[in-house]
């Protein structure tokens, strides 16, 4: 990079060879205004109101593509250059309605602080304005163009950042513009609409009103509300937003632009998923059970019932008759403060997050060992590979704003995405998707490696791999034959070479793992496989490392980072080092492994746990298996359930404490990365509600343990040095990266290759279909963004996806009634056809409070399977 | 003088054939150029010839082709130009229609010297049978194995490909015209980078107009020298002017660059269509701004109608007799550039229309004494401050007409009729 040095409006800078004068003049505070150029988007030099007189240059130019040089004299604000610029403004004014009072966006549009910095007082046109006529009886003329988009042409300055963003950063196909000249239009393609999951964001960066939203229009003037800063808690992303407040109510979040983050785009469940904070399902009072019925009560009242069966079941069966069970989205404070409070005050180690899961894992030691749990990688690093294999993961569904990564890497990098999915994904769409039979993700990796060994495709000095380590993987798998996995995968065996021959010549790849592999009942076999073939293909070099196992759970980095597991403690130290950790509460804690899940539920069972909490989780929806849960917990002597919602758990407590959602408290979350990020309280707590860590604070207190946190604040004080490793920081002073917690095992590569087998599952011969789940379009998780109305105009009810040929064996159409069923329970809904759905396979959204897929699953199957019915 | 280069052979109504074309000299210059001349040499000799670009701009056509990068790994490519849509223009036309073979030789000749393995030529919508043409040529071509694979055993390959647009004045402008090709709305893209570096998919390519490459094989048969001797010292060779509007023989006349108006119009024209009296000639496609009748005497080179305020452009010269209302002409031109406008930037989409808007109520009878002033600025705020050449070519003919005839507009906004007797209905009514 070489220094240029230029003069701007008589001013000398230097600057960068390579910067447009533009970039040079915002870097250094000199305003020039600009409509169509954003820094997010290519430029296209279109709006022409950021002309600059370049001495020598015949022309003005356009500073957006300019490229600044030495010695270069530029003038910002010359007359010539005034005089352009309110030409522009007068050209875009001919027809830009002066509608300003009636705006949405008035107040915060580019627009008209253009014009009220350079434009002139008086108009010379007599001309009517032009109109897009939507309505005759109104002069508002708005479309609505999607479920929430809606458009105002009339307004609309045809700065193409809209349909330049769908196209360039979301590779989606549902806006662009129609006709051409003044008559050019911003539409959807004939008979569709805008509703791809990043579409608000067309409405934060429409520099008018033509493009609004139905959640924020006409609700509140922006100069009355105030802003928060907040972090996004639908997926680990972790993206910044900023949330919008009048009199104690949010009325919109938008992006908070942060380039090591989110690169400031949101998808809409961030944008719109806020909406659940002001729900009328929230809890407004705690409740207690009396005579059978929940009824509502006084926190007084509820603590009292709970210290008294604390007291009383410590007593009977020792601390282990306590045990928590915590949901994957409260924040770092709340995690921190329980389980201080479970192990120090109450004395139990018996805390799990991992609820998700049928089997008992190995805790991921195995992939510790290997270095393959939790990641060195950031998002940024996502830009630079040249491949990225995507296995058992609907990239975009689960973590949207990390996909746009993706997609950025294809742009700037001509990287190329393959997916390998048991059900397609909506990433199909830029890459190679191939579908293989369920349960096949280990045989299907191994025959990669296998085919990159045999075809000589690794490099043997790069990975340290010898002959005999080579020979001793060949035959040890010598199962997996490319005829073996073609059979068993469904992918043909030149599919298969072609994906091998891909991952191999790629110069730098990265293997992503999401939900199906996280919820798989051989996640740690599939993790192995994938770790042989990132260690022949030699992506597992230097750091970051290859492998990104991301896991569903917004916060469940920050349940790792905060002991939620029952041999942990905070900064994923294990029970055993809790010496190594210096904090007072500490040194009381048990060194004994406590119960998971799994041993928690059997515990309660066997009447060893009789008290449990059920912070922010609701197992009787989503542990996966309906029947067990129901009857394990209601076993429980006494189930105390802290939620935003009456959810299916809530209903069987014993007490249920309405919990305060990050919205109504400061804190922090961690997001893939490791990265911690702070929140500002938002709103005051819904009615009586009140966060995780205060509950378990007052807990505490009344088991006369002090522990003396009056906000999210002070218990993010108290861990930070602790995550940091540095002693000063506190929550003001935590800089706008965050802190990243790095990953605490680095990639083993000397391990070498590892073995791998799979016993074929024994399937249920009864039930010809293979049960899956996801999420359903504009929604993650249950409970919260059903309860968004915006996210529910994109999908509100409940299917069953099929595929077209499977419907129609069953002589069933889209929208005719199913009922899916096996030994363990039923549903009945409407099916909908999937595009490229293996015909085996029912795919089943399992966000809506209407049906629960979990009632169809057993912990015991490794697969689950099921029949249909036509109802 | 008429002096017949691309001419020679278009009224042979067989001479869209290849048997004919051949019988007439046909692919020796290709066959020439394979076997026995190296790229770079062909790039020498139409530098040498001076031939310039024929589209309007009049680049000269052997330094675009220097601008192509040699070391890049990525393809290149040629475009043949054929989206012929300035209004007074038909040359391109008649050379798809009646000697197709001579573009797809020049197209082969060109490709070969910039290294491109695949050659497209758009041709604009409404050209059906052009377009029926030149597939038709591009085939026989294919079958005598003039294209394809192994070119004459030689190694060489080139594929060639006839796109249709979708009938758009804007996609005569290269980007956008690559911004078609593409499958993308026909928008102009901003330069740098230039076609030459990032073209069409991105890669090196070559936009040339349908005359520009028709000329080759000739220079390349004659040599550069032939061909540079004909024409002025800087305009060299000879082009199809596009005779229209009020003269008595209206045409495609192949001319020696140099050759006065005053020759095209009245002896080759046959003079002024009922003998009236001569009143605005526009000598280059309507975007070029109007000469007066005291202007005609001059040399029909770039250089010399430069010197007059005015640009030899793409040659349509369109002739305008005493009874034309030029209030009414100017309103029908910036109609066209109106509709024509792609709508990308700012100062081309709307001041396009608001020009319309002034021009359309000063014609017809509403017009404001300040509207000349406003529309004089409209002009200045378009001109020079616009992504593409459009918004130029949209003022340049409405600024010449106001000040030229300046009295004909002022005569409409005093009197709200028009000073010309006779004259052709209002334009809209």
């Amino acid at each position: 990079m070489s220094e240029i040095k230029l003069t701007i409006n008589g001013r000398e800078i230097v600057a960068t060879k390579g910067m447009t004068i533009l970039d040079v003049a915002l870097e250094n505070g000199i305003d020039i205004p600009t409509f169509c150029w954003h820094p997010k988007l290519k430029t296209v030099g279109a709006c022409r109101i950021c002309l600059v007189e370049i001495e020598k240059w015949p022309k003005l130019q356009v500073s957006c593509a300019t490229d600044a040089t030495d010695g270069m004299v530029v003038f910002t604000n010359s007359d010539r250059v005034v005089k352009a610029r309110q030409g522009v403004i007068e050209f875009i004014l001919l027809n830009h309605p002066l509608d300003c009072p009636t705006c949405d966006k008035g107040g915060e549009c580019p627009l008209q602080n253009v014009v009220y910095k350079y434009g002139i007082d008086r108009a010379r046109t007599i001309e009517p304005r032009q109109r897009f006529i939507v309505n005759e009886d109104s002069t508002f003329d708005d479309l609505p163009i999607g479920p929430e988009i809606i458009r105002n042409q009339n307004r609309c300055i045809h700065c193409f950042r809209c349909t330049r963003m769908v196209e360039e950063v979301f590779e989606e196909d549902d806006l662009g513009s129609y006709n051409r000249g003044h008559i050019t239009e911003i539409l959807p393609p004939p008979g569709r609409e805008i509703r791809n999951l990043y579409s608000g964001n067309v409405v934060e960066y429409c520099p008018v009103g033509a493009l609004t939203n139905r959640d924020f229009r006409y609700k509140v003037r922006v100069w009355l509300t105030e802003q928060k800063k907040t972090i996004c808690n639908f997926c680990p992303d972790g993206c910044n937003l900023t949330a919008w407040t009048f009199r104690d109510k949010i009325y919109r979040t938008t992006s908070r632009r942060n380039d090591r983050v989110d690169d400031g785009f949101i998808c809409d469940i961030g944008r719109y998923g806020y909406q659940f904070v002001h729900h009328p399902d929230r809890l407004t009072s705690p409740m207690i059970r009396r005579g059978g019925e929940l009824v509502e009560c006084t926190w007084d009242e509820v603590y009292d019932a709970i210290i008294c069966k604390l007291k009383s079941i410590k007593e009977k069966l020792g601390p282990e008759g306590v045990a928590s069970l915590v949901g994957e989205d409260c924040s770092n404070e709340d995690y921190y403060v329980i389980g201080k409070f479970l192990r120090s005050v109450v004395g139990s180690n018996s805390i799990d997050h991992r609820l998700h899961r049928k089997k008992k894992l190995s805790y991921g030691e195995d992939l510790e060992k290997l270095g393959i749990v939790g990641t060195n990688l950031t998002i940024d690093d996502l830009e630079s590979p040249d491949l990225f294999v995507i296995v058992g993961s609907d990239l975009h569904s689960e973590n949207p704003i990390s996909a746009l990564r993706l997609l950025k890497a294809k742009r700037n990098n001509d990287a190329r995405l393959v997916l390998i999915n048991p059900v397609p994904s909506r990433l199909s769409r830029s890459g190679t998707e191939y579908i293989h039979k369920c349960n096949t993700e280990v045989q299907l990796i191994t025959c990669l490696a296998r085919i990159i060994v045999r075809e000589k495709l690794y490099n043997a000095d790069e990975t340290g791999l010898d002959d005999r380590q080579i020979e001793k993987f060949l035959n040890d798998t010598d199962d997996f034959t490319i005829e073996n996995v073609s059979d068993a995968s469904g992918i043909s065996k030149d599919d298969l070479t072609l994906l091998a021959r891909q991952i191999a010549e790629a110069k730098r790849a990265v293997f992503i793992t999401g939900r199906h592999v996280s919820l798989h009942y051989r996640r740690d076999m599939v993790l192995t496989a994938l770790f042989n073939l990132a260690l022949i293909t030699n992506n597992l070099r230097g750091d970051p490392k290859g492998i990104l196992a991301l896991r569903i759970g917004s916060n469940n980095r920050g349940c790792y980072l905060f002991g939620m597991r029952p041999d942990r403690l905070p900064i994923n130290r294990r029970v055993d080092e809790k010496d190594s950790l210096s904090s007072d509460w500490l040194t009381g804690v048990s060194d004994r492994k406590g119960a998971d899940t799994i041993d928690i539920l059997r515990q309660i069972e066997e009447s060893k746990v009789e008290l449990t909490f059920a912070v922010g989780t609701d197992p009787v929806t989503s542990y996966p298996d309906y029947n067990y849960i129901c009857s394990t917990l209601t076993k429980l002597d006494f189930l105390v359930v802290a939620d935003l919602y009456l959810t299916e758990t809530a209903k069987i407590a014993d007490v249920v404490l309405p919990l305060s959602s990050c919205m109504e408290t400061s804190g922090s979350f961690c997001n893939w990365e490791g990265r911690v990020q702070i929140f500002e309280q938002v709103v005051n707590p819904i009615s009586l509600s009140r966060p995780a860590w205060q509950i378990f604070t007052d807990l505490a207190a009344r088991l006369e343990v002090e522990f003396g946190y009056k906000s999210g604040e002070d218990v993010f004080n108290e861990f930070a040095p602790m995550i940091s490793g540095d002693t000063k920081l506190n929550f003001r002073t935590v800089p706008e990266s965050g802190i990243c917690v790095p990953s605490a095992t680095p990639v083993n590569r000397s391990a070498g290759l590892q073995p791998v087998s799979v016993r074929a599952p024994e399937l249920d011969q009864k039930h010809e279909y293979v049960l899956i789940t996801g999420n359903g379009d504009h929604h993650i998780g249950r409970n919260r963004t059903t309860r968004s109305e915006s996210l529910n105009r994109f999908q509100s009810e409940p299917y069953v996806g099929l595929s077209e040929r499977t419907a129609n064996e069953l002589a069933l159409s889209d929208g005719d009634l199913v009922k899916v069923e096996n030994d363990f329970g039923k549903i009945v809904c409407v099916v909908k056809y999937i595009d490229g759905l293996r015909d085996d396979v029912v795919w089943i959204p399992d966000n809506f409070p209407e049906i629960s897929a979990n009632v169809l699953k057993n912990r015991e199957i490794e697969i689950d399977m099921v029949s249909l019915v036509k109802v | 003088m008429e002096l017949k280069v691309l001419f020679k052979y278009t009224d042979d109504p067989d001479q869209y054939k290849m048997d004919t074309y051949i019988s007439h000299g046909g692919y020796k210059a290709w066959e020439k150029v394979l076997k026995e001349i190296k790229p770079d040499e062909v790039i020498e000799i139409v530098k040498q010839s001076g031939v310039r670009g024929r589209g309007g701009a009049g680049f000269p056509a052997g330094v675009k082709w220097g601008f192509v990068p040699k070391d890049s790994p990525k393809p290149k490519y040629l475009v043949c130009n054929g989206d012929e849509s300035e209004p007074g223009t038909c040359k391109d036309r008649v050379l798809m229609e009646n000697d197709p073979h001579r573009v797809v030789e020049g197209m082969a000749i060109s490709s070969y010297a910039i290294g491109a393995h695949h050659a497209f030529i758009y041709i604009r919508g409404e050209f059906v049978f052009p377009a029926e043409r030149m597939r038709g040529a591009i085939e026989e071509a294919y079958e005598k194995g003039f294209l394809g694979k192994d070119i004459l055993g030689t190694g060489y390959d080139l594929e060639m490909t006839v796109h249709t647009g979708g009938g758009a004045y804007i996609c005569g402008e290269e980007t956008a015209l690559l911004n078609s090709l593409e499958g993308k709305p026909g928008m102009s893209r901003i330069r740098p980078p230039f076609p030459a570096i990032e073209g069409l998919y991105a890669s090196p390519t070559v936009v040339n107009n349908v005359e520009t490459l028709a000329n080759v094989p000739e220079i390349i048969n004659r040599g550069a020298d032939w061909y540079a001797g004909m024409g002025t010292e800087k305009s060299k060779g000879t082009r199809i002017f596009c005779l229209s509007g009020h003269v008595k023989k209206p045409g495609n006349y192949e001319l020696e660059l140099g050759t006065p108006l005053r020759h095209l119009i009245y002896d080759l024209g046959g003079g002024i269509l009922d003998d009236k009296e001569l009143k605005a000639v526009i000598p280059g496609g309507s975007s070029t701004p109007v000469l007066t009748p005291d202007q005609i005497d001059v040399p029909m080179d770039f250089e010399s109608v430069a010197e007059i305020g005015s640009m030899l452009g793409s040659c349509g010269v369109i002739v305008m007799h005493e009874d034309t209302c030029m209030v009414w002409a100017a309103t029908r031109l910036a109609y066209f550039y109106m509709h024509e406008s792609c709508g990308k930037c700012t100062p081309c989409r709307m001041g396009t229309q608001w020009m319309y808007q002034i021009l359309s109520r000063i014609e017809s009878g509403e017009g404001r004494p300040e509207d000349m002033d406003h529309l004089l600025s409209a002009c200045d705020n378009i001109e020079g401050q616009t992504l593409c050449p459009l918004g130029d070519a949209a003022a340049m003919p409405v600024r010449s007409f106001a000040k030229t005839f300046r009295e004909e507009f002022e005569y409409h906004i005093e009197h709200k009729k028009c000073m010309v007797q006779n004259s052709f209905p209002s334009f809209g009514q």
